[in-house]
């Protein structure tokens, strides 16, 4: 006990003498940051010098501790502690140019992936022995991996997109606090308890959760270039979901979500009641709501709604490692420098951002998972594709990462996103903004428009039992009409078409933007992500009815309630 | 302490004596179980289709860990809390059912029919509305998909030509009540007090500079099960189990890697082996491994071989306790359903009343057996997954078999459950052989080199302990990478009922020339066992040993959902045998290169 807190001292005094001033290649006091440094060095030092030599070898120690919590109907359903210390070793041969990691054309190339458990304490020989015996297999995976890629490429065409293997970039030195995060979890159970209880109340709600998920991560990153990381960080998630059913068996799900680095920053209980109270009415009114017909029309979607919009079908898009990879569609391969989006529209990824406005953001970090240094990055200025999101894979005109690097623990890092953010300088007071998409309906001659209030990513649903969606899921559409009638909330709508042609019908933007915060899930597993976005004009999207669940609502009624028992 | 076992099942016993099981406090989830059944049994109903004819509930209430310590360090130790449930409802009769049928379901892109298929978490409070609540939904939801089941089964069987003499769906059998004395509360671990003493133990493996990875972990899992069904079976039983295992490997120079493990299963961690005895289990290990570093590596033989111990137990575990399981292949449509109807099953089911073993030799199950030479038998129960009574079965009479182990799936000769389904299928709990003329285990060695003698070999040889695959698998987990998921996957794919395809690897062996003399070797495997194999036992011991582990999956195909959450074990009480004729080969496993680098631990 003695010892820990002495280790944690040491790591704060450093942390504030790296603040003073960054001191590159210092001896870190960390003891499980200098078990790593040492068994790298000691590792490295003879993979080098054989006759397939490795050239790099990098370590991730991730140590996550997690608290969850959920409840249904006013019952608690979990209540979990978890501490896990997880290592990912990455060896790769060959050189900068070509390695090991290339890809293998007409082979099966799966993500890669290497996850080994590590002592949860800084104990030196267990940590030794695991980096070890995991560097040692690492290493013969790339030097099998390395003999396919030199007779791939021997045998195969020159390849159209040439670039390097992996990046050159300066060695980063940055000695942080692990995480730390206290909460009181039986006051949480109880909160949550008492926010799913409402629920109970109406007998067409199925399932109904609240979940509060706290992580306290810290990573410690080393690798044979001199980069040595340590950070930690807190990530609070707190959803709350409902779903209901219509008569014709139409399943209609509702979420709220919420993001905070401290359980400090969640929403007060008053809000959640609150919450629970929006989504039963909500869950009523759709159940009554009228399904929507095939149309094509002008439609708003609301900031949350585009900002889910804008990262799953822009923001994937832009991912650089796709731009090489042979399997993909490489949207915006040769685009660069051509207008791809209105000249009014920016779109920014500002991992450094840790706030907008006062909305705490996910995708804030300050060095990637490849060590790189975090930073903005336009992608679109002005409407012009500017660049792409880069890792350590180099594309063709893009030989440098650009801190975009970023993994789940376990799995090797690809390109992802950070904070997107998209800017107009086109924005119009909401009001406007409606006043612009009644005209838009009345000039287009369409009997009503559409108002997409909420659309889910995949991403949202924390329970047990996750559809895996990658699609764009509205959940909450109305269908605006040019005259004084007031919207009206409608169910099972189905965006189709393709989603880019939606961007080319951008008109006008609102001067608002709002916050959406979640967890991306790719080939390198699920990433903390925020997307920012103004509502958005379009002048037309094409929607059809949603293929949905056949299965009657149940035929008994809900049990009686409140029976004492004997 | 185990006059204070006696003390609480004695107190229990009057408790229930005086006051009947009935007056007990009812259990707010036991109640809700039984009002919600009650209501589905008298109201569930589609028009024009069938009413359900059997509907059953779980609830298992538990609170696991799982322990593991690697080196010194602490690996893992979160435990866990959970309340799982899970509903079986049935339309049509017992004669024939929506049971026993594969792609009887509609697909639906929706996420509450996904709730029939997987055991569900339930409230962890007790609280009567929400689990009556979840168990509504779960029953509907169930009851529809039964429905679909029934009718594509009802529409398969009507292309077919009737069976003259069909085989039911499902067994009729006598209710039960079985309530058993449980602990009051939230289910409390003992496990988590033995971190110090676990991470001693695994510090042992820093003295053995050779062995390359080994691992000691304890797992427990306490609670209560809750089972009820609409025929009057009712079960409350306490759930409790544990185990330690060390595990450890080591690489020869020539890259063949040698696997060891000591494993123990109790019901509770205090029946598990001390602190000091796993001290001594570890250090004997690391230095069997490393003197194993330097031994030759076996030959492929066929002929006799005497197999003793633990060896004994696991090989008979994974090689002949699945052919005592009685199983039935499930239906389906078109010529995929033809293809599984031919899948093998246990050749013993058209064996009935043959000679399976030698003569004198016996084999029963006997899952009511408390003690064996004054330890508590890991694997004994009361009743089975489904509320049947667990009975003493006599499988081999004087070499001659006479029945199979089952549950309620009957088959031909084989009509009622003799209270043995667990874990999804008929499954042995404890599984005893035994010789009428078993000979002193000293005599045994004497026989053996007398009967290489008289077939005129020079060599021959004694496993003592065979890799329990269950064990080694769990020390996989020390990595996982992509070549490893693939591997795994590729194994469960080829995986097919029946019992082993590969014979189980070898971890102690040795060859013992004509004059006795014994020389560890390394590298063996059994070859593909048979179940004529068994035929040739010569000999066997007067002893007998007991061992339990986890057998190999029994078939359930998918087609009837595990009414339980828990891994069952059987507990083995076999004695050393002396096979005439068996077969042991050099592993296929490829050797890796030893490591580049040479290892930090000095």
């Amino acid at each position: 006990m003695n010892r820990a807190r002495h280790a944690w001292l040491v790591v704060l005094v450093l942390a504030a003498a790296a603040a003073l001033g960054p001191t590159p290649h210092a001896a870190p006091a960390n003891p499980l940051l200098a078990v790593l440094r040492s068994e790298l060095a000691r590792n490295f030092d003879v993979l080098r010098s054989q006759e397939t030599p490795a050239y790099f070898v990098g370590y991730t120690v991730a140590d996550t501790r997690t608290v969850s919590i959920a409840a249904s109907f006013g019952a608690l359903t979990r209540s979990a502690e978890d501490h896990g210390r997880v290592l990912t070793t990455e060896v790769r041969v060959g050189n900068y140019v070509l390695d090991s990691t290339h890809q293998v054309r007409g082979g099966a190339s799966g993500p890669r992936y290497s996850r080994t458990p590590l002592p949860l304490s800084d104990d030196e020989a267990p940590v030794r022995a695991v980096l070890w015996r995991s560097t040692d297999r690492r290493y013969k995976d790339a030097v099998q991996a390395m003999a396919r890629v030199r007779t791939n490429v021997a045998t195969k065409v020159k390849e159209e997109s040439a670039a390097d293997d992996f990046s050159r970039e300066e060695p980063q030195v940055s000695i942080g606090q692990p995480a730390a995060c206290s909460l009181d979890t039986r006051e949480w159970e109880q909160r949550l308890r008492r926010a799913t209880a409402p629920f109970a109340d109406d007998p067409e709600i199925y399932l109904a959760e609240a979940a509060l998920s706290v992580a306290a991560n810290t990573r410690y990153y080393v690798n044979s270039e001199g980069t040595q990381i340590l950070s930690g960080d807190t990530a609070c998630r707190l959803s709350i979901q409902a779903l209901t059913k219509a008569g014709d068996g139409m399943e209609l799900p509702l979420y709220v979500t919420y993001h905070a680095t401290s359980p400090a920053g969640l929403p007060p209980e008053s809000q959640l009641l609150a919450d629970a109270q929006h989504l039963m009415k909500l869950a009523a009114a759709l159940r009554r709501a009228p399904t929507v017909e095939p149309f094509a029309g002008p439609a708003i979607l609301s900031g949350r709604a585009a900002a889910v919009f804008f990262h799953e079908i822009f923001g994937h898009r832009i991912e650089g490692h796709r731009q090489k990879n042979v399997d993909e569609s490489q949207t915006f391969a040769k685009k660069i420098g051509e207008p791809i989006l209105p000249s009014f529209l920016n779109v920014v990824f500002d991992p450094t951002l840790a706030k907008y406005g006062s909305q705490e953001l996910a995708g804030h970090y300050a060095y990637d998972d490849e060590g790189v240094q975090a930073r903005r990055v336009t992608v679109v200025e002005r409407g012009v594709l500017k660049t792409f999101l880069m890792s350590r894979a180099p594309v063709p005109g893009f030989s440098r990462s650009n801190g975009h690097g970023r993994a789940q623990i376990g799995n090797a890092p690809v390109s992802r996103q950070s904070n997107l953010i998209v800017e107009s300088s086109q924005a119009l007071p909401y009001d406007q903004l409606m006043r612009r998409l009644k005209a838009e309906i009345r000039a287009q001659g369409k009997r009503f428009g559409l108002l997409f209030e909420n659309i889910e990513g995949g991403f949202t649903f924390t329970g047990r039992v996750t559809p895996n969606a990658f699609a764009v899921i509205p959940t909450v559409v109305y269908r605006v009409y040019a005259d004084n009638r007031p919207a009206e909330l409608v169910r099972g709508v189905d965006i189709i078409g393709t989603p880019l042609a939606a961007f080319s019908k951008i008109v006008a933007t609102s001067d608002k933007a709002d916050v959406f915060n979640g967890v991306c899930g790719a080939e390198s597993g699920g990433v903390p992500v925020s997307a920012v976005s103004p509502a958005l004009l379009v002048s037309e999207v094409e929607v059809q009815k949603k293929a949905h669940s056949q299965e009657a609502p149940p035929i008994l009624p809900a049990p009686p309630r409140g029976k004492t028992v004997s | 302490m185990r006059r204070a076992v006696m003390t609480v099942l004695v107190s229990a016993a009057c408790l229930l004596l005086a006051a009947g099981p009935r007056a007990q406090p009812v259990q707010p989830i036991l109640q809700a179980m039984q009002d919600e059944m009650r209501r589905a049994m008298d109201g569930l109903r589609v028009k024009d289709e069938p009413a359900p004819y059997y509907i059953a509930y779980v609830v298992e209430d538990t609170a696991s860990v799982r322990l593991v310590t690697k080196l010194g360090g602490i690996v893992n130790d979160s435990p866990d809390r959970g309340r799982m449930f899970r509903v079986e409802v049935r339309v049509g009769d017992y004669q024939f059912d929506n049971s026993r049928f594969l792609g009887g379901y509609d697909s639906d892109p929706g996420i509450l029919p996904i709730y029939a298929q997987y055991m569900l978490g339930a409230p962890l409070d007790d609280d009567y509305d929400v689990m009556r609540r979840q168990i509504w939904l779960a029953t509907d939801v169930a009851y529809k998909r039964a429905l679909q089941a029934l009718s594509k089964k009802q529409a398969a069987a009507a292309s077919r030509v009737a069976d003259p003499q069909p085989i039911p769906d499902f067994s009729r059998e006598t209710p039960k009540e079985t309530v058993l004395p449980v602990p009051p509360g939230p289910p409390a671990l003992a496990a988590l007090a033995w971190r110090d003493d676990l991470r001693r133990v695994s510090a042992v493996f820093l003295g053995f500079p050779e062995v390359d990875s080994s691992e000691v972990a304890l797992s427990e899992s306490r609670g209560v099960r809750y089972f009820l069904n609409s025929e009057g079976f009712k079960v409350v039983e306490p759930i409790a189990s544990a185990s330690v295992r060390i595990a450890a490997d080591a690489q020869a120079d020539d890259g063949m890697v040698l696997r060891d493990s000591f494993a123990a299963h109790a019901k509770t961690v205090k029946e598990l082996p001390a602190a000091s005895d796993l001290l001594a289990r570890a250090k004997d290990l690391g230095s069997r491994l490393t003197a194993l570093r330097r031994a030759p590596v076996g030959e492929d033989f066929t002929g006799p071989v005497l197999v003793e111990g633990q060896a004994a137990s696991v090989l008979l575990a994974q090689t002949l306790v699945p052919l005592f399981l009685s199983q039935r292949a499930p239906e389906m449509e078109g010529p995929a359903g033809a293809a599984i109807a031919r899948m093998p099953l246990s050749p013993y089911l058209t064996r009935i009343g043959a000679r399976v073993l030698p003569e004198g030799f016996s084999v029963a199950d006997t899952p009511s057996l408390q003690q064996f030479e004054n330890r508590r038998v890991p694997a004994s129960y009361v009743v089975d997954d489904d509320g049947v009574p667990a009975q003493d079965v006599t499988l081999v009479r004087d070499g001659r078999l006479v029945t199979l182990l089952t549950a309620r799936v009957p088959q031909k000769r084989l009509l009622q459950s003799n209270g043995h389904a667990r874990g999804g299928g008929a499954q042995a709990g404890v599984f005893q052989l035994d010789s009428a003329r078993g000979l002193p285990s000293s005599e045994l060695k004497a026989k053996y080199l007398e009967l290489l003698k008289t077939q005129g070999r020079d060599f021959g040889y004694i496993v003592r302990a065979v890799v329990d695959p269950n064990e080694m698998q769990l020390s996989n987990f020390d990595q996982i990478d992509t070549d490893d998921m693939e591997s795994m996957y590729s194994t469960m794919m080829s995986g097919s009922p029946g019992g082993a395809r590969v014979g189980p690897t070898i971890a102690r062996v040795v060859k013992v020339l004509a004059d006795g003399t014994e020389q560890p070797v390394r590298g063996l495997s059994f070859a593909n066992v048979q179940y004529t194999s068994y035929r040739t036992i010569a000999e066997a011991s007067k002893e007998r040993s007991l061992y339990t582990c986890q057998p190999p999956q029994g078939m359930s195909m998918g087609t009837s959902m595990p009414m339980s959450n828990r891994t069952p074990v059987v507990s083995m009480i076999v004695p050393n045998l002396l096979f005439e004729e068996l077969e042991v080969e050099r592993n296929k496993e490829v050797p890796l290169k030893r490591p580049v680098v040479p290892p930090p631990v000095k």
